[in-house]
């Protein structure tokens, strides 16, 4: 043994021990400092921290928090912290609290200095993987914008402005207008083709030539041609008639397929002219459906008005909780893995912790909150069971906080004993005080809340990645400060809810929000939805029918102008055509008429002319048959005597 | 010169400065601390140099030597380690008593390379104690003066650094 190295040891030994006691102090101070700045994301100082030694206790004062998203705010503030570690349980590297005091906890408290960090906290820069699951908070955020981008009720606060019907009404974009125009160039195209067709069309001056042809043909003179043998010729004159009838009677074909076609053409446009009215009724209804409210749906107003005051209040708890579960340890040990070839680094293996003690054990935490601004709002309550392993616990962490009067409860069980983590919280107000309650930045409801009383009740249950969050409120007397409805920003609905609101004696406000962590859902369901619909309904009603009958009118008085216009103008230019097309009808038909007479008369002569040619045939025929007759029996007469004159000279 | 004067030191405890168990000691036990990455481990066993009665040069000179030897051999460390710590079901139920246990979790044995160069240093601990000794005890009654003899060693004592040296040294309080 070399006793001479025992002495430098001890003094050694002895110099650590001073060392600790005049700086460890400031040693944990600026570790816890830096630790919880890094944790929250901006200042976390501390007043006065006292360190024993000989009790393992730490008490601290003045621990201030700052907020990271108002740095001239504290999160929360801790007058005195104290707590004892268990000497035993430190030897196994292992933090033991039996007990921790935190009392005179406030929150929201202004702050002297920023509470922003001079330097940033150097992290390693996260890359977002794609994959990266989302938390509730941002699932919370999506539903606000999701839900609440615009609010229908908007629409119903801007139709009560005045509405200049003729500044809303774009002319050229109605759909009847449009329609008119394209029949109004229908009815040009149909026109050009109509005067293209009816100058193809022969003249009455063609007509009437083709016609004095017939008229110059003279029956009188065809008469007198008595010859048969000349009957060629009043055949001939026929012919000629009958070609001047068929040219007649083509013409008078071509102009009744015109007429046919025209007749036609006016029938569709007379069809297409008769949808404006149809068409004119759909703008009416298009313009309607603009000025138009979208309906006081009955189930709409109280999501509408209060849904996004409490998703974005539930959001921000949703942001704490979501860093709290991050930091929340999950159920060990952990199953080693394989090493990675690290060189001097190595892998630390996790061994069973059976009937030990976790890492980090906090048995019981007595809180004490004090509301300065609120006399006689204090609050008192314990936490149990804060733990880096809840498995090896074996109990959840239980927290119960509460104020007498007003009756504020808050209770919450985090199990994370087992694979499948349940967290559930419930925060109960009774008769809470609602005046100066700050219902947020709404363009349809005052700010704040000057008077009222509410018993509110929440439940929030997280089982895995699945939330479910209920609100049950009962709100008695609302009161809104008349300078608050009355500032400039307040639109006419503002006002009238506020009036609906506050002279309802209770509303009762039924809120869920639930779903899995990427797609949550709200419902709400309300009295105040029956209370408002039928105000709105009552306010709105009449201006809507006033604004109905202006731009009816105003529809009307444009459209029927050029309605009446197009008809005009189908109906000469139908008279224009038909004038023409029946003066060449009723031309043609004369000729054909007059040469349909002379064939008449010419086939009537031939006729004449041909039977007087078959009696004279007749007769002939008769005559030389008597003649025939005649000389047969003279040549018999006189073979008779003959033959008796031979027979004479033979006897 | 603090090297110089080190390595002179370490050449006269090798020649009659130190037994040859003394330097044995100090071998084995620095090479504990050289091949064993761990604070607290190393810390209990510096505390046993200075209050055994083995020679603290030749301990810090071993500590230098097998810091180095311990860089190569940290990969075996790291098998041998993962194999006792993870692969080796009957020695669970002695680990986990010692991670349960006060203070010795401390020691960090439950990493693998931990505990593969501290068992790889106990492995080596005795044979290298009767290596060293023995290898004193030859190096003194063989080699000694004949390295005294040798021609470098005597140019080295007749140069002018080690007159420097010898001269400083005999100032020194």
């Amino acid at each position: 043994m070399r006793w001479k190295a025992v002495i430098p040891i001890s003094i050694i030994l002895v110099g650590i021990c001073v060392f600790v006691f005049l700086f460890g102090n400031l040693i944990v101070k600026g570790t816890i400092e830096k630790i919880g700045s890094s944790i929250v994301g901006a200042k976390v100082e501390i007043g006065k921290l006292k360190l024993s030694l000989s009790k393992l206790s730490i008490e601290i004062r003045n621990l201030q928090v700052a907020n990271p998203s108002d740095y001239w705010k504290n999160l929360f503030e801790v007058k005195k912290i104290r707590f004892a570690i268990t000497p035993g349980a430190l030897l196994s590297k292992k933090v033991v609290i039996d007990e921790m005091t935190a009392s005179d906890i406030s929150y929201g408290t202004k702050r002297e200095s920023s509470g922003r960090l001079r330097k940033k906290v150097k992290k390693p820069p996260k890359k977002k993987k794609v994959t990266e699951k989302p938390t509730f908070f941002d699932s919370g955020e999506k539903l606000l914008s999701k839900e609440f981008a615009k609010l229908p009720i908007s629409d119903l606060d801007s139709f009560k402005e005045k509405i200049d019907v003729k500044k809303m009404l774009d002319i050229e974009n109605l759909e009847s207008m449009k329609y008119i125009n394209s029949l109004k160039s229908e009815i040009r195209t149909k026109s050009d083709y109509w005067d293209n067709t009816l100058k193809g069309l022969k003249t009455v001056d063609e007509i009437n030539r083709i016609g004095n042809r017939v008229k110059e043909i003279n029956i009188e003179e065809v008469k007198q041609i008595k010859d048969i043998r000349d009957i060629d010729k009043i055949k001939q004159k026929g012919e000629e008639v009958k070609s001047i009838k068929r040219s007649l009677e083509t013409i008078k074909g071509d102009i009744d397929e015109k007429q046919k076609r025209f007749n036609s053409d006016f029938t569709n446009l007379r069809v297409r002219f008769n949808k404006i009215d149809k068409i004119k009724k759909n703008d009416y209804e298009m313009l309607m459906d603009k000025v138009r409210f979208p309906g006081i749906d009955t189930k709409n107003i109280a999501k509408t008005l209060f849904g996004p005051v409490w998703v974005e209040r539930v959001n921000r708890g949703l942001y704490w909780l979501d860093r709290a579960r991050k930091h929340m340890p999950k159920k060990g040990p952990k199953k080693p893995k394989k090493p990675k070839k690290q060189r001097a680094k190595g892998m630390y293996v996790s061994f069973p912790r059976e009937n030990s003690y976790p890492s980090f054990l906090l048995r019981k935490m007595f809180v004490s909150i004090d509301k300065k601004e609120e006399a006689g709002a204090y609050f008192k309550g314990k936490v149990e069971g804060i733990t880096s392993n809840p498995s090896l616990y074996g109990k959840p962490t239980l927290i119960d906080i509460e104020r007498a009067k007003p009756g504020v409860s808050f209770k919450g069980v985090l199990d994370h004993t087992t694979d499948d983590a349940k967290d559930s919280f419930e925060l109960e107000f009774l008769d809470a005080d609602m005046s100066g309650f700050e219902i947020g930045e709404n363009p349809f409801l005052p700010q704040f809340v000057s008077g009222g009383k509410a018993d509110i009740k929440i439940n929030l249950s997280i089982e895995k990645d699945y939330l479910d969050m209920r609100l049950n409120a009962d709100l008695r007397y609302l009161r809104f400060s008349s300078k608050d409805i009355a500032k400039e920003k307040s639109s006419w609905l503002a006002k009238e809810l506020a009036d609906v609101i506050s002279k309802a004696d209770k509303i009762i406000l039924e809120s869920r929000i639930y779903g899995p962590k990427d797609n949550l859902k709200i419902k709400i369901k309300s009295n105040l939805d029956i209370l408002l619909s039928a105000r709105v309904n009552e306010l709105v009603g009449e201006q809507l029918k006033e604004t109905e009958a202006k731009i009816r009118s105003e529809v009307d008085s444009i459209i029927e102008g050029e309605r009446k216009s197009v008809l005009d103008n189908i109906n000469s230019r139908k008279k224009e055509v038909t004038d023409i097309l029946n003066m060449h009808q009723k031309q043609v038909q004369e000729n054909i008429n007059i040469a349909r007479a002379k064939i008449d008369e010419i086939e009537n002569l031939i006729a004449e002319r041909t039977t007087q040619e078959k009696q004279r045939i007749e007769q002939e025929k008769k005559r030389l048959e008597e003649e025939k007759k005649k000389r047969e029996e003279e040549l018999k007469d006189k073979m008779d005597e003959e033959l008796k004159k031979k027979l004479k000279k033979l006897f | 010169m603090i090297w110089l004067k080190f390595l002179s030191k370490l050449i006269r405890i090798l020649n009659k400065g130190a037994t040859p168990k003394q330097i044995a000691g100090g071998i084995a036990l620095g090479s504990i601390i050289g091949l064993t990455p761990s604070f607290m481990l190393n810390l209990f066993v510096f505390f046993l140099i200075l209050i055994i009665n083995v020679n603290i040069s030749a301990a810090i000179f071993s500590i230098v030597v097998f810091k180095l030897v311990g860089y190569l051999i940290d990969p075996l460390a790291n098998s041998v380690g993962y194999e006792l710590l993870v692969g080796t079901d009957w020695l669970k139920s002695l680990w986990t008593t010692l991670y349960n246990a006060p203070i010795v979790p401390f020691t960090k044995f439950n990493n693998t390379v931990v505990l593969g160069s501290l068992i790889i240093s106990l492995v080596l601990f005795f044979p290298l104690l009767f290596l060293t000794a023995r290898g004193v005890v030859l190096y003194r009654e063989r080699l000694m003066n004949k390295i005294a003899d040798f021609k470098i060693v005597k140019l080295l004592k007749a140069s002018k650094i080690y007159g420097l040296y010898k001269k400083i040294a005999k100032l020194a309080p």
